[in-house]
């Protein structure tokens, strides 16, 4: 079910909406998906960097289960943690607390443990790879969304993944939900930011400033994009605002999806001053998946969380697939 | 010797950081150049003449030269793993890096050989008894698996967890399937330990000419790089030994890359010195520093056997050198700058002792007045004429201080400048006091003294007649 939502993407991410909203039930499935579709598969994790120092001490199993064939680049201290044989492929220049990188291909089937770089540049160096020693897909076991910086740089898909463990509220949990997802769904558009914070653009013509006040001078003859370097946060938006009647016929595009670090509200102010929101790098959300089982113990109802998702989801008019995947990791 | 400050100073680490490294070995070498100290004649003569072949390999092989980097290139530094064989079982990660070492000389030992024939301490050998072991497979492939043939019963474990895979494909991971893929999950990492153990007990053998190979390329990369650099930026070898310096045409590739920013050029300097002291007088902004900067920079390269930077170059074998220059700081030790200078002297002159010494002073005694500080020069200059083996020369503008020394040389300065077209340029801002600055050092006979320069320049500079009218020489 999984695999067919993948369609045309080489690689794809796993995104969780907090800790042990089941991404590696997600990231498993589909595993066990494409391997059954005969594809071999390429693995590696990014930007873990609060959880590495237990990984090695910690003697939790490693949750992630291969077949023989699949690809896998992970921190060099991780590979005994695993219970694969394996042969080593390449050790790479690329450092990480746990040791270099190393990309071993899984000789027999088993458990692995992933790790992988927390720097962009590196991911992407990790990511082809993979695809070198020729994976038919990569997977990533990404951060929780807020840390996933980068991700749409990275992936051409991904798959959000919220559970019972973001809240005690489903409400506030599939508001949220939904919300990101809608983020993460925003329509490519094109442009490339500038050297300053803001670039507006009209025509061929283009102007820069560090902050939404000094692109006055420019934008009083009218804009048709606002191109926003780096985070856009609350107050990013709110400096926008503040220019708004100049900008109401414009659009504002953030690099991607993953530097529009604003609350709902703010969003949605921005949204009524301009003419739209949208990102230079688009990704591809394949669709939601939903853990109704809480590591805290107040599970959700399984319906009722699948349903108030899908609903949040209408409402903030995105149309993704959702999936429950009742992963009672912690039960 | 001179310290890490010194060494930046004088251009040294601008001359290593342009160098280009293949390897680890190579870069861990260039990063502590070693200074061949006394009884290490031989061990420099055997670099230079190394150096020196392989410059001409430069010129004359490139292209075999250019296949060699290409090679050299990916080596990494595997020491820690070679050294490992010694002791333990090295784990898979590790003995990847030996194979992938010993592929890697199967390529290096040839190209290398042609280059190598006639180089002194360098020899790499390819090691195909060791290749085989780790590779009994003989698939020469760049990945490291433990083989099967390692140990009689990894075969049969792999067979079966394969079978135990297609099940659990077939039925799903049951509790049954699932204990047994453990059990032998764990069967088959014991029987890989034990594989492991005995390829690494066969290959300890193979660690001392594994650590030889690591080493010679090492110097291989680093002569190769010095080679590289004299071509690049054009350095001759110097001849070491005997008991006089002849530096002719000697350059400063940092200077001179600081001058063609300013569109400048740098004045080559050429310096003879005998044992005893060599006085260099000059005005103020006319270069003494830089004569003395760019003398310390082609002997410490000389004594780290590298080519140097001067048309021809001929000089004692300098067992240590040493660099009292104006702008050092003192500020930690919390003393004066003049006394931080005087104990600085004093440990020079302590470590400097007996050796074959080159000690050069820039601007010595010059924090204290002009009558104590020029007496204090003279003693230096007498002590010394002295001392048997110390070739010292001393930058001052004191005057008097000359006629003791057995060498004498000036900055031509302003001298030769004519100071109303100096006004000219300079008032109406078309060119600077440097533009007519004759940086040149020229010997000149022991009791000329030095240019009186100083008063011409605030005449070109247009300080105020204010000023300038209440000067009474």
């Amino acid at each position: 079910m999984l695999f067919e939502l993948m369609n045309g993407i080489r690689t794809v991410s796993v995104i969780g909406m907090c800790k042990n909203a089941g991404k590696t039930t997600v990231l498993n499935r589909l595993i066990r998906e494409c391997e059954a579709h005969g594809q071999t598969i390429g693995l590696t994790s990014i930007g873990r960097d609060g959880e590495r120092s237990d990984l090695v001490t910690n003697t939790k199993k490693p949750e992630i289960f291969v077949s023989r064939g699949a690809l896998i680049a992970t921190a060099e201290q991780l590979l005994k943690l695993g219970d694969i044989s394996q042969e080593i492929l390449e050790v790479s220049g690329l450092t990480t607390p746990l040791g270099r990188i190393v990309f071993v291909r899984a000789m027999t089937s088993g458990y692995v443990q992933l790790g992988g770089a927390s720097i962009t540049e590196h991911q992407k160096l990790i990511r082809d790879g993979l695809l070198a020693f020729v994976a038919d897909r990569v997977m990533i076991d990404g951060a929780i969304s807020r840390k996933s910086l980068g991700t749409p740089a990275l992936c051409d898909g991904a798959v959000l993944s919220s559970g019972a463990s973001y809240d005690p509220s489903v409400d506030k949990t599939a508001a949220d939900t939904a919300y990101t997802a809608r983020l993460f769904s925003l329509a490519e558009e094109a442009g490339s930011p500038g050297e300053l914070r803001f670039t507006a653009v009209r025509g061929g013509e283009r102007f820069e400033s560090e902050a939404a006040l000094g692109l006055l001078p420019f934008i009083k003859g009218g804009a048709e994009r606002i191109l926003v370097r780096g985070a856009v946060t609350d107050s990013i938006a709110a400096q926008l605002v503040q220019v708004g009647k100049h900008i109401k016929n414009a659009r504002v595009l953030a690099e991607d999806a993953s530097r529009l670090l604003l609350k709902q509200a703010s969003f949605e102010r921005l949204l009524r001053t301009c003419a739209g929101v949208g990102v230079m790098k688009g990704t591809r959300l394949c669709c939601v998946t939903v853990n109704p089982f809480s590591a805290y113990g107040l599970h959700y109802g399984a319906d009722e969380f699948f349903e108030k998702v899908c609903r949040a989801l209408e409402r903030n008019g995105v149309r993704v697939p959702v999936i429950n995947v009742e992963a009672n990791d912690n039960a | 010797m001179l310290d890490n400050n010194t060494l930046f100073d004088i251009g040294f680490r601008f001359c290593l950081d342009s160098m280009e490294l293949m390897t680890p070995y190579g870069e861990e070498l260039s990063r502590r150049p070693h200074y061949y100290s006394r009884g290490e004649e031989n061990e420099l003569y055997a670099e230079q003449e190394n150096v020196q072949k392989l410059i001409e390999a430069v010129h004359g092989s490139t292209d075999r030269v250019n296949a060699l980097m290409r090679l050299l290139m990916p080596v990494k530094d595997i020491r820690r793993s070679i050294e490992g064989l010694e002791c333990r079982t090295l784990n898979e990660v590790e003995l990847f890096e030996v194979k992938r070492f010993l592929l890697q000389l199967e390529l290096i030992a040839p190209a290398a050989e042609e280059l190598c024939k006639g180089l002194s301490g360098i020899k790499i050998t390819a090691l195909p008894g060791a290749l085989d072991m780790i590779d009994p497979d003989g698939t020469r492939s760049p990945s490291f698996y433990v083989s099967d043939r390692f140990h009689p019963e990894l075969a049969r474990i792999r067979r079966e967890r394969r079978a135990v895979d297609e099940q659990i494909k077939r039925d799903g991971l049951t509790d049954e399937l699932s204990a047994l893929r453990t059990r032998l999950a764990a069967e088959q990492e014991d029987a890989e330990q034990e594989a492991r153990g005995r390829l690494c007990a066969g290959l300890k053998a193979y660690a001392p000419p594994l650590l030889e190979n690591a080493v010679s390329i090492g110097k291989l990369d680093y002569a190769l790089a010095k080679a590289r650099l004299a071509v690049r930026l054009g350095a001759a070898m110097p001849k070491v030994g005997g008991t006089r310096f002849d530096m002719r045409g000697m350059t400063n590739p940092k200077f001179a890359a600081a001058l063609a920013g300013k569109g400048r050029g740098f004045v080559p300097v050429s310096l003879e010195l005998d044992e005893g002291s060599t006085v260099i007088t000059g005005a103020s902004m006319g270069g003494k520093s830089i004569a003395i900067k760019t003398l310390a920079l082609n002997v410490q390269l000389a004594m780290c056997g590298f080519a140097v930077f001067a048309e021809a170059a001929e000089l004692p074998f300098i067992e240590n050198i040493a660099l009292l220059s104006e702008d050092r700081e003192d500020a930690l030790s919390g003393l004066s700058s003049f006394g931080g200078e005087m104990r600085a002297f004093d440990t020079i002159l302590k470590e400097t002792d007996g050796m074959r010494s080159l000690v050069l002073l820039d601007e010595f005694a010059r924090g204290t007045n002009p009558h104590e500080g020029a007496a204090l020069v003279r003693a230096a200059v007498r002590l010394f004429n002295r001392r048997k083996g110390c070739y010292a020369v001393v930058a001052t503008h004191f005057d008097g201080i000359a006629r003791l020394a057995s060498r004498h040389y000036q900055v031509a300065g302003l001298r030769n400048a004519d100071p109303a077209a100096i006004r000219a340029k300079v008032a109406t801002g078309t060119g600077s006091l440097a533009d007519f600055m004759d940086y040149g050092l020229y010997p000149v006979a022991p009791d000329e003294e030095p240019p009186r320069d100083a008063i011409t320049i605030i005449h070109a500079l247009g300080v105020t007649s204010e000023f300038t009218d209440l000067i009474d020489i």
